[in-house]
């Protein structure tokens, strides 16, 4: 079964986006299916001191499940994350959207 | 004067064993004549993340530096600290344990667990804060801008949204296809009625249980973060989303260093106000979808319980605590929630609820506060509105509701006498069954 996960991925520091894709698209090897439309900088989540020429990034993919260790245990992976899912912390009443008393406010 | 137990801080070469710290230490008499190494505790990498190495003046290629423990005479100290070798002196503070939470359902007289009936309007919530005395000094949010990360926001319901941004192309900013989004918006709006609004979609994935992915909220906060620095705003940002249970994502739930938590504080170090709401698992009529991860200890997860972020419980004006808000410890803090905010009155929806309507009402107020005090920091909001809260439960601060019910109007004549409160007591208290 995949998982949906987040890639924390040490790159050099002036490599551009595309030559990050470049690197990452070799861990298609160890199982990861990367979407290649998503690329953010991030801090490091490791305390470590980390040489200057490098910085993190995080990418997102699918994997299967127990693959995991396998794509952390590669140089330039930092760690994988979950891809928490997350919701909306009331239940929609869906009859009730929308149903709005009168406002003293002007919308 | 009696000597005081302290952690010293002290530099070594990056390549050298952690020895040659001590060895240093063993010198530090020299320049603090009562200094007192323990040599039976054995140097601890200090590990400083990269950008603190400029800060503590340490060479990022050649040095690091280790913990070490002794004893120092208090007036001595700032000798210590003048060492060339020592980067800091922190007290070796006394800890204790925590008492336990309480084993009882709630040390709160009152209690409401019927959301879907509403306790009052959007209006009498204004009133009940003290929102529309601060209106009459005629400070109404103008000049902020709040970004409400949600569903998405419709635009025609609430034409205060200005821009956005979207998780999903199909659905771009100023729509809302669910409406969770739409009733945060109005909520916020309604308590700081001339501020625009930045519609943040990042909960427009479709699942059975959940609305979308910690890597699109990343995403918008890293938006935020970008378009903060280029024009000042969002100067808040309200969550009224979060993580119903531990098992769907363990990682982010109890670990500090996931990368949506590290933004979460990048954009509170950025500048921008950060409130999330505590989340529906309170132990008395929690929501279906916390399975047993209910109460306290086991229902804040993640970045809405970090320490630096403002996090926000639900009751409703008739200082009763709602039921179902989710009860501290957090995960990744013990004193949480902060306080309470207004619930379960008629706004967007019939009735608005839960904590996700809660907060956006914080946010609102912060608003006003903010536009009264530009520079109000994130620490500063969260401490006057803390001072300045209404017990709701149990005297000072609990693990149901914070410090109680925030109030806009004394929070507001706080801000604007510039006289800040100090930092509230948040020392646990002991609980009766």
């Amino acid at each position: 079964m995949e998982k949906q996960v987040l890639v924390e991925m040490r790159v050099p520091r002036r490599a551009s986006a595309r030559r990050v894709r470049e690197l990452a698209s070799a861990l298609a090897d160890h199982g990861l299916d990367l979407d290649l439309d998503y690329l953010v900088s991030s801090e490091p989540s490791e305390a470590a001191k980390e040489p200057q020429r490098y910085r993190h990034v995080l990418l997102r993919g699918r994997v299967l499940e127990g693959h995991e260790a396998d794509l952390e245990g590669q140089p330039n992976v930092v760690r994988i994350w979950s891809d928490a899912p997350i919701a909306p912390l009331a239940e929609a009443d869906e009859e009730e959207v929308g149903v709005r008393p009168k406002s003293p406010f002007a919308f | 004067m009696a000597a005081r137990r302290v952690i010293v801080e002290v530099k070594k070469r990056s390549t050298s064993p952690p020895i040659e710290a001590m060895a240093k230490a063993v010198r530090l008499p020299e320049r603090a004549s009562s200094f007192a190494l323990d040599e039976r505790f054995d140097p601890l990498p200090a590990r400083r993340p990269v950008h603190h190495y400029a800060l503590f003046g340490m060479d990022v290629l050649d040095e690091d530096s280790v913990l070490l423990r002794g004893e120092i005479a208090p007036d001595e100290e700032w000798q210590l600290r003048a060492d060339p070798d020592v980067v800091a002196v922190w007290s070796d503070a006394p800890i204790a344990p925590f008492p336990s939470p309480p084993a009882g359902p709630t040390p709160c007289p009152k209690v409401d667990c019927d959301p879907s009936i509403p306790k009052g309007t959007i209006a009498d919530v204004v009133t009940y804060l003290g929102c529309d005395r601060i209106w009459e000094e005629g400070v109404r949010g103008e000049g902020i801008v709040i970004g409400i990360c949600d569903t998405g926001v419709n635009r025609r319901a609430v034409p205060a949204v200005v821009d956005g941004w979207t998780a999903d192309d199909d659905i771009p900013w100023g729509m809302d296809e669910q409406g969770h989004g739409t009733m945060c918006a109005y909520d916020a709006v309604g308590v700081c009625p001339q501020a625009k609004l930045l519609d943040i979609g990042i909960l427009k994935s479709e699942g059975p249980s959940f609305g979308g992915f910690i890597s699109d909220a990343i995403l918008a906060f890293d938006w935020a973060i970008e378009r903060y620095r280029q024009d000042g705003t969002p100067q808040i940002l309200s969550n009224s989303w979060g993580m119903y249970r531990n098992e769907w994502a363990p990682d982010y739930a109890t670990d500090p260093r996931h990368p949506f938590t590290l933004k979460v504080l990048q954009a509170i170090a950025e500048g921008i106000i950060v409130c999330f709401a505590a989340g529906n698992c309170g132990n008395i009529c929690p929501d279906s979808r916390c399975g047993d991860d209910v109460g306290f200890g086991k229902s804040i997860w993640g970045a809405n319980g970090h320490e630096e972020v403002i996090t926000v419980g639900a009751a409703n004006i008739h200082g009763q605590w709602a039921g179902y808000s989710s009860q501290g410890p957090a995960a990744l803090c013990e004193h949480k929630p902060d306080f309470c905010a207004p619930s379960h009155f008629s706004g967007y929806n019939r009735s608005d609820t839960g904590s996700s309507a809660a907060c956006p009402v914080c946010a609102g107020v912060i608003g006003l506060l903010k536009q009264a005090r530009p520079a109000l920091t994130q620490e500063q909001a969260k401490r006057v509105l803390a001072v300045t809260a209404r017990n709701l439960c149990a005297p000072g601060w609990d693990y149901q509701t914070g410090f109680g019910m925030i109030r806009a109007w004394p929070a507001f004549e706080a801000v604007r006498r510039q006289t800040l409160p100090r930092a509230p007591r948040v020392a646990a208290r002991r609980y009766r069954r």
